[in-house]
């Protein structure tokens, strides 16, 4: 099945028609990956919220779940370069990040010279796969990448693609020999989507599309160049100022020491999330409106994408960990303690 | 935005209605039911009027109230339209981003659709459908009261006699009871009625007492109750007045005769100028204030000219010589303390056989003695020390001497020293006329109750007073009232012309009138009803039939080198005090029998009681 990419700029429609356009190539985006991952829709939407809000994506999930599988596909659906790292123990900073390597002299050059071989981290997506377990060295080689979009090595700063995305996965089961990544690490992620075991009629389509002689082929939809429009449209769009002091009302209430802590918050946090945060929150209740074909974000939308926004930047206190207290069931509490602000009438 | 704005005004006006409805099912129908028991248990037992009962409709009032001006955001009603029609968001985020500018393009294109969406959306909502109307169903609570209102319904009304006996608040009940015992005639105890009425002005304890006197004429007129009970609250009505005085009493620190006595001659002294009469005319009516307004207002007109200076400096000098013959006056207060201080000294010493008790009940007696005059003593000094000070402010306020400013400030200063003093004698004015209001209703009330034999008792009063005006013995010799009246202190004069400015009675003033100088601005005034038929006034002196206790007035147990002293420090033991009160209870009831009974022009009804006031023994 061949698909005509959308490669031109739309800014210049009438804005209805630019989110028109916008939703209709969305939906190609995401029919487009469906057709290859079975069901995890909220998955592929949060992935998909990821690449165009610019932000990464921690995606957690026990083996087979088609985590590698819905990141290689997006790839392939976005005509973005692709680059795949399996993170071991072994693995070491300069294999992502790139290092120098000594060349030969060659005929007509006086000197062997050093000459820098990039790693695969110059990508447009990158799958850090099974990221916790590298060594925090190696999980550190990401930080720079994922906070700048820029790498250094070899003495140099070099620059990433504009549309650099990193998707990371990591096996929630398997706790030995693993290193739990950074809280700051963490806090760069815009995501962490939970991989939910798909159901039974899902189960039977994976069956029946992965052991058949049937292969489902993955064709671009849309460009680079698109993408960082429609992050631009992203942008722009509205969004009302009862919202986002909802938003920032949600987020102090997940710090013990607030106010309007609930008392799950107060009894087993030991930290709560930071002001990126709020910036996710609202980022991807936008492209979650977005997708829907609606103006500007709603109440429900920034409660949809919470619990993803949030819950890998709460930290609990040992109290929480030894209770495993689940860190979704502490934000439930914060939505429903937290009021919908409202402001007065209007003038 | 107009369909918008349009459609939140609808579901607002819907949300309040919906509120007041569940509000006054909720809230206000249990709640009026309740009151309405209350109300209905109160006139059934109480006697309370009916009409509180209105009060059961004032929950309805507050919730309708409440549910119109409890503050309601739109953004609330926007949100709840939104929620219920799916909207995400949209009425309210168009209703707040209207009145958001952005120097985006892009942005502001997005409102724009945004803006027109909602419209759209607004177009297609029905407030209808948002907010229905609903009661809430009946509860418990709804049925408890209901049942409470119904059981009160049943309840019987009690009697008002029964409330009567029941209660112990004069006054508040006697005027709804139930008519059912004897009328009684009350048209003679119109001056009575008018005194009060005139009591009745103002917010303080003699106010109350006087309209709930009124009260009680009214009931016993009307036959509401009996006069058994007419006179049961009376005395109850009695005890507040004592309550009173004696609130009053501990309360003085100035003797408020002489205060009154001041505020009259500085009321006396301003009257003599136009410019100062409305001041002279507020002091007389004891106001105070508007005396003191009245006084600094004469002051700024007195500026204008000279001759309204003149006229003010006239008024102040009159009112200085005026206050200054009421500061001169002599008292003896100091003279009876001394005397009183030297008796117990003496009593203390004295180591005679008698009875200890006797002598520390004697003792005591002199001690309390003394107490009451050192206090009287106080009161009085600190009262000439007032009027020493009125005196001089007004001296100060027409002093050329000093300038207009000064004397200005004299002026305020001498209005609000009389403002208060004004004040003070008229709380005890006003309690003097209480009680003796009292007392008539009182008198009045008891002689109606025996009105079958009042007129027979009048009768026979009148025949023996006829016969000892006409120097006839009573049965087996005995003295008439007129006789005993005679004792010692009648003087012809007492009884004559009352035009005439009062000489004074030597024997009797000192110790039977208030303040013991009043005689001297009023003197005697009696009515020429009683005693003009008498041709010997004296009646025979030999052949009265004393009785046996006046003669303990003895010379050798008084003191001093007159008689008039020996009588009064006599009478200082009580033995004389008790004997005159005897005469003087006779002499008063027969002038109040013909005063209630017989119809009298007020003005010289008033001299009659101002006379027996002037005479009446200390207490």
């Amino acid at each position: 099945m061949s698909t005509a990419i959308t490669t031109h700029p739309r800014h210049v429609l009438d804005p209805r028609q630019e989110l028109e356009a916008f939703k209709h190539d969305l939906d190609r985006l995401v029919r487009e990956i469906q057709r290859v991952v079975v069901g995890q829709d909220d998955v592929i939407r949060s992935v998909v919220t990821c690449l165009l809000a610019g932000g990464h994506g921690l995606l957690e999930g026990v083996p087979g779940l088609g985590k590698t599988l819905l990141i290689r596909t997006l790839a392939g659906a976005v005509s973005l370069t692709f680059s795949r790292i399996q993170f071991t123990p072994d693995l070491m900073p300069a294999d992502i990040v790139g290092t120098s390597v000594l060349l030969d002299a060659e005929a007509g050059a006086q000197a062997r010279r050093l000459q820098y071989q990039p790693g695969p981290i110059f990508s447009n997506i990158v799958l850090a796969d099974e990221i916790n377990r590298a060594t925090p060295k190696t999980q550190s080689a990401l930080l720079e990448a994922m906070a700048e979009g820029q790498v250094t090595a070899a003495g140099e700063t070099r620059k990433l693609p504009d549309a650099f995305l990193v998707l990371a996965t990591q096996n929630p089961l398997e706790m030995e020999g693993t290193y739990p990544l950074p809280e700051a690490q963490l806090d760069r992620f815009l995501l962490k989507i939970d991989v939910a075991f798909p159901s039974e009629t899902e189960l039977i389509s994976i069956l029946d599309r992965t052991t058949g002689a049937d292969t489902q082929d993955v064709s671009p939809v849309i460009d680079v160049g698109r993408v960082l429009e429609m992050r631009s449209l992203i942008r722009a769009m509205p969004v009302a100022p009862s919202l986002t002091r909802y938003v920032v009302r949600l987020l102090r209430a997940t710090h013990p020491e607030d106010s309007g802590a609930p008392d799950l918050v107060r009894r087993y946090v030991r930290f709560g999330a930071s002001p990126r945060g709020a910036q996710a929150m609202l980022l991807a209740a936008r492209i979650l409106s977005a997708l829907d074909g609606r103006v500007t974000p709603s109440v429900e939308d920034v409660r949809h994408v919470m619990a993803a926004a949030l819950r890998h930047r709460i930290i609990l206190n040992f109290e929480g960990e030894a209770e495993g207290v689940a860190v979704d069931r502490v934000l439930a509490q914060v939505v429903a303690s937290v009021p919908v602000d409202l402001i007065g009438p209007p003038s | 935005m107009i369909r918008v704005l349009r459609l939140l005004a609808v579901v607002r006006r819907r949300e309040r209605l919906a509120a007041a409805l569940v509000g006054l099912s909720r809230y206000a129908l249990p709640a009026g039911l309740l009151i309405a028991t209350g109300a209905l248990l109160a006139e059934r037992l109480l006697g309370a009027a009916l009409q509180w009962g209105w009060a059961a409709v004032m929950p309805i009032f507050l919730v309708v109230a409440w549910a119109y001006v409890r503050p309601r955001p739109w953004r609330a009603t926007a949100r709840r339209i939104d929620e219920h029609y799916h909207l995400h968001d949209l009425l309210g985020s168009a209703l707040e981003l209207a009145r958001v500018t952005t120097s985006d393009s892009r942005s502001r294109a997005l409102i724009e659709i945004l803006l027109v969406d909602a419209e759209a959306a607004a177009a297609n909502c029905d407030p209808r459908r948002i907010v229905s109307f609903s009661f809430v169903k009946p509860r418990m609570l709804d049925a408890f009261a209901a049942f409470a209102l119904v059981l009160a319904a049943m309840v019987p009304s009690v009697d008002a006699d029964e409330r009567d006996t029941s209660s112990s608040t004069v006054g508040a009940h006697v005027s709804h009871g139930s008519p059912g015992h004897e009328t009684v005639d009350l048209s003679l105890a119109e001056p009575i009625r008018q005194d009060l009425r005139g009591l009745q002005r103002g917010e303080d304890d003699i106010a109350h007492m006087a309209n709930a006197v009124l009260e009680l004429l009214d009931a016993l007129e009307h036959g509401t109750i009996s006069v058994d009970e007419a006179l049961a609250n009376l005395e109850a009505l009695e005890r507040e007045l004592a309550n009173a005085e004696q609130r009053f009493e501990t309360t003085l620190e100035d003797d408020p005769g002489m205060l009154e006595h001041g505020v009259e001659a500085l009321a006396d002294g301003l009257r003599s100028e136009d410019l100062t009469r409305e001041a002279a005319r507020a002091l007389d009516e004891g106001r105070g204030q508007d005396a003191e307004r009245a006084l600094s207002e004469s002051g700024q007109h007195a500026q204008t000219s000279e001759e309204h200076t003149a006229a003010l400096e006239r008024a102040l000098a009159n009112a200085d010589r005026r206050l200054g013959e009421v500061a001169d006056r002599k008292r003896d207060t100091a003279s009876r303390l001394a005397e009183a201080e030297r008796r117990l000294r003496r009593e203390q010493k004295r180591n005679d056989s008698e009875d200890a008790n006797d002598r520390e009940r004697r003792l005591q007696q002199q001690r309390d003695r003394v107490d009451e005059l050192r206090r009287q003593h106080e009161r009085e000094q600190n009262a000439q020390r007032k009027l020493d000070e009125l005196q001089r402010q007004a001296a100060q306020a027409r002093d050329r001497n000093d300038s207009a400013e000064q004397r200005r400030r004299a002026l305020d200063r001498l209005g609000r020293s009389a403002a208060n003093a004004a004040s003070t004698a008229r709380t005890h004015q006003r309690l003097r006329h209480g009680r003796e209001a009292m007392e008539e209703a009182k008198r009045f009330i008891r002689r109606s109750g025996q009105q079958g034999d009042a007129n027979d008792r009048r009768k026979q009063q009148a025949k023996r007073f006829s016969k000892a005006a006409q120097g006839k013995r009573g049965k087996q010799g005995k003295s008439t009232l007129l006789v005993e009246g005679q004792i010692g202190d009648g003087e012809p004069d007492m009884m004559l012309d009352d035009d005439r400015p009062g000489d004074g009675q030597p024997g009797d003033h000192q110790d039977g009138q208030d303040g013991g100088d009043s005689s001297e601005a009023a003197g005697p005034s009696a009515s020429d009803t009683m005693g003009t038929g008498s041709q010997e006034p004296f009646g025979d002196e030999h052949g009265i039939d004393v009785r046996p206790k006046n003669l303990r007035v003895t010379p050798h147990r008084g003191h001093g080198a007159t008689r008039a002293e020996i009588i009064r420090t006599a009478s200082q033991e009580g033995f004389a005090a008790e004997a005159y009160r005897d005469v003087y209870q006779d002499y008063r009831s027969f002038a109040q029998s013909t005063l209630d009974q017989e119809s009298m022009p007020t003005s010289a009804r008033k001299r009659v009681k101002r006379y027996f006031r002037m005479i009446q023994p200390r207490q």
